[in-house]
């Protein structure tokens, strides 16, 4: 009877760690302001997170992330590990072909589908 | 020999337990919700409830478009609605105004689409899908 005991909590707190390890660490961050990513870097800096960091920008003011307005965001980004994301229907919306994007920022189609998608992950959001 | 038994048929039961639980998280639908002030919004929040409705298939839920803010009045304009609202009938999204917003900024509700859903406060229905576990995008 004791046995059981023991093999039952043991059980019970393995199925305890195992739900616990189903919560994430990523994160992803949505805004139309360019501005706004130098706060945004200084929070996933002190957030250290072990799991992954997204900007997401949208909207009609994104042209910044191509100019040299935000080369240093985009360095820090980059050193952070942080990806830095810009989405597409906004930039054809202001003739901004991907092609002329720096490399380090990737392009998703839709990014209100692409906040759904990664919650659905498991990632926190903050749409700003 | 007793115990390695009880153990195996303890472990069984957990582990039916733990697949039962997976196959219901599964089969539970998923739902949405956007809050927006803008009605420009609708198209690309339109375009990703479509995407959304073909990736979960049968498991699409409800896809609840919250209208706020100064700019509600753009609701009214019937012309440019009418697209979003066919768009959102076809994927089985809703288009709501809130109460709140269109008696600050002096909307008279009559004039909003046939058939278009008021509720009193955009900001409260949002947290309260929410807590039914809706994935929430608030814009």
């Amino acid at each position: 009877m004791k046995n059981i005991f023991i093999v039952l909590i043991a059980l019970v707190s393995f199925s305890v760690t195992a739900q616990q390890q189903q919560i994430t660490d990523d994160f992803v961050v949505l805004t139309s302001n360019p501005e706004q990513l130098k706060p945004i870097l200084l929070a996933a800096k002190e957030l250290n997170t072990s799991g992954d960091f997204k900007i997401i920008l949208y909207g009609a003011n994104v042209s910044p992330i191509k100019t040299a307005d935000t080369e240093e965001n985009r360095k820090q980004a980059i050193e952070q590990n942080v990806s830095l994301n810009v989405c597409k229907m906004s930039l054809d919306h202001l003739n901004i072909d991907p092609k002329d994007l720096p490399e380090e920022v990737e392009v998703v189609d839709n990014a209100f589908l692409t906040a759904f998608q990664l919650q659905k992950k498991g990632y926190k959001l903050l749409s700003l | 020999m007793k115990t390695l038994v009880s153990t195996f048929i303890l472990s069984l039961f957990m582990l039916m337990g733990n697949i039962q639980h997976t196959i219901a998280q599964e089969a539970e639908k998923q739902n949405y919700v956007v809050l927006t002030k803008k009605v420009q919004q609708l198209k690309p929040i339109l375009l990703a409830a479509k995407e959304l409705s073909k990736e979960d298939g049968k498991n699409f839920g409800n896809f609840e478009i919250i209208v706020c803010g100064k700019e509600i009045g753009n609701l009214t304009d019937l012309e440019t609605m009418k697209p979003h609202l066919k768009e959102a009938k076809k994927i089985g999204a809703n288009i709501v105004a809130c109460g709140f917003s269109l008696k600050k900024f002096n909307v008279n509700p009559k004039k909003l689409p046939k058939n278009m859903k008021v509720i009193d406060n955009g900001i409260l229905h949002n947290l309260k899908l929410q807590k039914k576990g809706y994935l929430s995008l608030g814009l």
